[in-house]
């Protein structure tokens, strides 16, 4: 669940943007940092390879407003998307609160698409996740190129949840925008909603059944401690 | 939820404060932080005014989770402490508890003998509180999904995307 301070009044939650190599991830959050108007940001941190390639994560944090007097911080990162470095992706899941699953909408990409998705499935269910219940939106990039698959088609592949989505051509910011506030509204409205366990190692472990803590839940608005 | 969220009271991260506000002042060291092996930065002290201590935060964790593998590779299940030193400054991190690191940096006015004999002097003080914020209760939910996005209107403008949330 997200990160809630009282001392300082601030919420922090973990977004992740996960898919398939190449897929658009990694532009996401570089237009993001650049484009996005109003959001409190620093620099964007990309370990990446000498081509380019996201070698362990890209990092951005930021700051979207306030809600109820607490200062609303995500912090972004990507994953690499080359099949390869898996042990890596599973790192970066560590707490995560929020998905985006960035779909590359080329036909010829459909494969590698319902890959990862499976990929991350079985890397959520390691942290006692399960993709069904967790927050996570869909982005079906690169809507401008030739040979992508229609929405129908990719929404019956890809989406058998009915999970938000949204078309993007993420290099000239088109979605991008629209993709992290649905996440961010997600997440931020699942807080108080316990469905899963984790467990309190925050370490990867087997798959588990769903529990709840049996502790009264305290208000949002309360400045005192229990 | 994803597990690695944490609840945490004023009065909570001021002894915790209190700790690692110790922790410098004995050791001599310029920065102490809490981080979580997830990345989150729970608390800070010291010169962190020129540091981008959520930067940091998931730089750190990151390099300590790699590092498990590492470990693993040479039969250890992970490693308790990591020390990368430079020609002026140096960090230290230490793992806490199994969900917790204790980032340290430091430069030339102090030694890693000093930082890692201060460090382990308030680290069962800081465990013990540790341990309270992780059993604190979940809190109430903050708004309607609705409530919540209008929030974002501000920041992200109120433009029509092409998407939805079932399908067509």
């Amino acid at each position: 669940m997200p990160t809630i301070d009282y001392a300082n009044k601030e919420i922090s939650c973990k977004i992740v943007y996960y898919g398939p190599g190449l897929c658009g991830k990694t532009t996401n959050l570089q237009l993001i940092h650049r484009d996005v108007p109003g959001i409190n940001k620093t620099n964007l941190v990309s370990l990446a390879t000498e081509k380019d390639r996201t070698l362990f994560f890209d990092f951005l944090p930021v700051t979207l407003g306030e809600i109820k007097g607490f200062k609303i911080r995500f912090q972004l990162y990507t994953v690499p998307g080359q099949v390869y470095y898996n042990a890596t992706r599973k790192l970066v899941l560590s707490g995560v609160d929020g998905i985006v699953y960035v779909v590359d909408s080329q036909r010829s990409k459909l494969q590698e698409n319902l890959d990862m998705m499976q990929n991350l499935r079985e890397n959520l269910a390691e942290y006692r996740m399960d993709l069904a219940t967790i927050p996570m939106v869909l982005q079906y990039n690169k809507r401008d190129l030739p040979g992508i698959l229609s929405v129908e088609e990719l929404q019956r592949a890809m989406n058998p949840r009915g999970l938000p989505w949204f078309e993007a051509v993420a290099v000239q910011g088109i979605g991008v925008k629209e993709t992290l506030k649905a996440i961010a509204t997600l997440t931020l409205s699942r807080i108080g909603k316990r469905t899963q366990a984790a467990p309190r190692d925050g370490s990867a472990a087997g798959p588990s059944s769903a529990t709840d803590t049996g502790q009264p839940k305290r208000s949002i608005f309360r400045k005192t401690n229990p | 939820m994803g597990g690695g969220g944490v609840v945490i009271y004023d009065e909570q991260l001021t002894r915790i404060n209190s700790l690692i506000g110790h922790l410098l002042k004995e050791s001599d060291a310029k920065c102490a932080l809490l981080v979580g092996k997830d990345g989150r930065t729970i608390a800070r002290q010291g010169f962190t005014r020129t540091i981008d201590t959520d930067q940091l935060g998931a730089l750190v964790a990151g390099a300590f989770s790699a590092s498990k593998a590492v470990a693993e590779l040479i039969g250890e299940p992970e490693f308790s402490t990591l020390f990368h030193q430079g020609k002026h400054e140096s960090i230290q991190i230490h793992l806490l508890d199994p969900r917790t690191l204790l980032v340290v940096t430091f430069d030339e006015r102090t030694t890693v003998g000093m930082v890692r004999l201060v460090t382990k002097a308030v680290s069962g003080s800081l465990r013990e509180i540790l341990q309270a914020v992780y059993d604190n209760p979940d809190v109430e939910e903050i708004g309607t999904p609705e409530e919540i996005a209008s929030t974002f209107d501000g920041v992200f403008g109120d433009s029509e995307p092409k998407g939805g949330s079932k399908q067509p």
